[in-house]
């Protein structure tokens, strides 16, 4: 008895060290250590998946409710999340997808055609100039009442990319807007092969669509014109296995290529020529469920992957030589509580959106409330405006006057300004929107010199360093 | 512009009654008929535009300018030639926009008028007259502008001329064409603080026509 109990004391020692070790060696590599669980929503009426998308300044999600409203929520800093935004129309949302570039925010969805005006039920791109605050821009981007969902968007700085399959054809399509006012659309391939939903990524030299067609394999197209012409359609796999959506994502001038074999094994593939070869398809181990995705982003150390395990929990891994290896899968939750199923056709994943040195992942649990996880060392700093000039007037009513100063700058160029704040001789005078770049002083004194400094805020309340300009 | 306008004034001054030095002539017969120039009051209305370029600028629109005069017989020479006590009191007003703060300004005037008006008729129809006097302004300028005084009015005195054209298509009724200047600096100082007063000419440019009745 003695004994037994010195050997099993042994043993969790043995654990304990083992844990340490492998502990120290994530910390030491400091690449994939999954922040604690923050939940984003608590209603409870969450439905569809969590889709996030992140830029410098921070991380957007959304997903639909139980009212099949849009649901948005923003965090600057990875985790404190903005209370939920509601687009509300009554629409029948199935599935919400969201991308962030500089100019703003672009979420794309099927819609409910009678509360749209339609009689047709269609896909639509809502666009945010803020983080899903506001909704500005809502247009239908497709006239098609065939279109599978999910109607995917993928962004780059020149603007905003939706694919989707028509299941009429069974081809992929894609559609390009700067802004969601005008959508150019154009078919990626006439094949009529097309057994998935057409996910898409941008880069700094194009968009990359990637599919599962009907014999099982990856296919990929690139397109350098955002989407005026794409590329015939090359295999990425000839094994027949592809039994999930194939994630894409970039990384510097290269894609990766991840998707769920028919036995559950994740994979990946790498592209360094704009996916006009592949590199063979790579094991990440992920034991993950049958018939839910795996998602794929990258950043400055290289690409993430996430997914859902059998045991109904969240996992990730990291690779920082372009797909060649994987680390061995690291758990995000221990709760079972991962909402994706190992039976059906449901549709599940947990998304992941890497960006600078952070990675964020999302998911819905079987609460039906939107989770996240966030690692790094957060956003940087909200950074000034510009170009601040300044110069002071009359405002001339021929027998009386009055001088005023007048401030004009250009927007900062952080994605998450909220605002600006106007300092006269170092004292807050007003505060502005983000829309207004010019501010005037009334009632000048004639000849007196004044110090102005303009900053941009942001909601969380950051403030950028200071730019100034002395009067007259 | 300002100084083209005056130049027209001038012109007008001197010119017509060149021009009309053909209708001067007129025979000894009709000498009689002259009798009846003499006192008369007329209702005159007219575009008004102000001297000063800046506040031309400022009050681009508007102009309307309406008076009421009267003309009083002091002295007859030749049955030709009147001498008369002019006096009248006016209206105008004009508004616009402030030069850099594009904000809504308006000013209205009331001028009242006191000279002497020589009078040469050059038939039993036609008359030409001018007039020179004493003018006393009261102004009043209105601004939409929390930047500077709402209300203002201030009151001054300067000089006036014009001179014109009376026809008599009939013996009691008077057709009136007239072109007038006048002329008076202003100064408003504010209440309101950082606000600065600018010395202006207020007078400027009136050209129009009228309706008199010789008594």
């Amino acid at each position: 008895m003695k004994m037994f109990k010195k050997k099993k004391f042994s043993c969790t020692w043995a654990l304990f060290i083992l844990w340490l070790t492998l502990g120290f060696q994530r910390e030491a590599l400091g690449v994939l250590v999954p922040g604690p669980v923050i939940p984003i929503t608590t209603s409870g009426d969450i439905l569809t998946p969590v889709v996030v998308s992140g830029t410098a300044a921070g991380f957007v999600i959304t997903c639909t409710d139980s009212n099949m409203d849009l649901v948005s929520s923003f965090a600057n800093d990875g985790v404190t999340w903005s209370t939920p935004s509601l687009l509300t129309f009554s629409q029948l949302y199935t599935g919400v997808w969201v991308s962030v570039n500089s100019s703003g925010t672009m979420a794309t969805f099927i819609g409910d055609p009678l509360s749209m005006g339609y009689s047709t039920a269609a896909p639509y791109g809502f666009f945010s100039t803020d983080q899903g605050f506001m909704w500005t821009t809502q247009t239908r981007i497709e006239m098609s009442s065939t279109v599978a969902t999910p109607v995917v968007v993928g962004s780059r700085n020149t603007g905003f990319m939706a694919t989707w399959r028509d299941t009429a054809d069974n081809n992929p399509y894609s559609a390009f807007s700067v802004h969601g006012l005008l959508w150019l659309k154009v078919p990626i391939t006439n094949t009529g092969t097309v057994n998935s939903a057409v996910m898409v990524a941008g880069s700094t030299v194009g968009f990359l669509t990637a599919w599962q067609d009907t014999s099982n394999n990856a296919f990929a197209s690139f397109s350098s014109d955002d989407g005026l012409t794409w590329s015939a359609p090359v295999a990425i796999t000839s094994t027949s296995d592809v039994a999930s959506d194939v994630w894409v994502a970039s990384r510097g001038l290269g894609f990766m290529a991840v998707w769920v074999s028919n036995v559950g094994n994740a994979y990946s593939s790498f592209s360094s020529n704009n996916g006009a070869t592949w590199s063979p398809p790579s094991l990440i181990a992920m034991n993950t469920q049958i018939n839910t995705d795996v998602s794929v982003s990258g950043n400055m150390a290289g690409f993430y992957v996430a997914g859902i395990a059998l045991d109904s929990n969240a996992y990730a891994s990291f690779s920082s030589n372009n797909g060649t290896t994987w680390l061995a899968p690291v758990s995000i939750t221990t709760d079972n509580s991962v909402s994706g199923s190992n039976t059906g056709t449901a549709f599940g994943f947990v998304d992941v959106s890497a960006v600078g040195n952070s990675y964020m992942f999302t998911w819905l649990d079987v609460h039906g409330n939107a989770q996240s996880s966030f690692a790094g060392s957060g956003p940087p700093a909200i950074l000034p405006p510009a170009n601040l000039t300044g110069r002071q007037r009359k405002n001339n009513f021929g027998l009386q006057y009055e001088l005023f100063n007048t401030l004009k700058w250009n927007a900062s160029p952080s994605f998450n300004v909220a605002g600006y704040n106007i300092y006269k001789n170092g004292v807050l005078i007003t505060s502005v929107n983000r829309f207004t770049l010019q501010y005037k002083q009334h009632n000048q004194k004639k000849g007196a010199e004044t110090l102005y400094s303009v900053t941009a805020f942001d909601l969380m309340g950051n403030e950028s360093t200071e730019i100034d300009v002395i009067i007259p | 512009m300002s100084s083209f306008l005056k130049k027209c004034f001038v012109a007008t001054l001197t010119a017509l009654p060149l021009f009309s030095a053909e209708i001067w002539r007129v025979d000894e017969a009709e000498m009689n008929a002259y009798e009846s120039i003499g006192s008369m009051v007329e209702f005159k209305m007219g575009y008004f535009i102000f001297g000063d370029s800046t506040m031309r600028k400022i009050y681009d629109k508007g102009g309307l300018d309406i008076q009421l005069s009267g003309s009083f017989l002091l002295k007859n020479w030749f049955k030709r030639y009147n001498l008369e006590l002019y006096s009248s009191v006016e209206y105008f007003e004009r508004s616009g926009r402030s030069i850099g703060g594009d904000q809504k300004t308006s000013i209205w005037a009331l001028p009242f008028s006191l000279g002497l008006k020589p009078v040469f008729a050059m038939n039993s129809k036609t008359q030409y007259y001018f007039a020179l006097g004493p003018r006393y302004f009261y102004l009043h300028q209105h601004n939409h502008s929390d930047y500077v005084s709402k209300n203002k009015g201030h009151d001054g005195l300067g000089v006036f001329v014009n001179t014109g054209f009376n026809f008599n298509p009939h013996r009691r009724v008077i057709i009136d064409l007239f072109g007038e200047y006048s002329f008076m600096q202003l100064r408003i100082h504010s209440s309101k603080e950082n606000v600065y007063g600018k010395k202006r000419q207020v007078g400027g440019f009136t050209f129009g026509g009228g309706v008199g009745y010789h008594l």
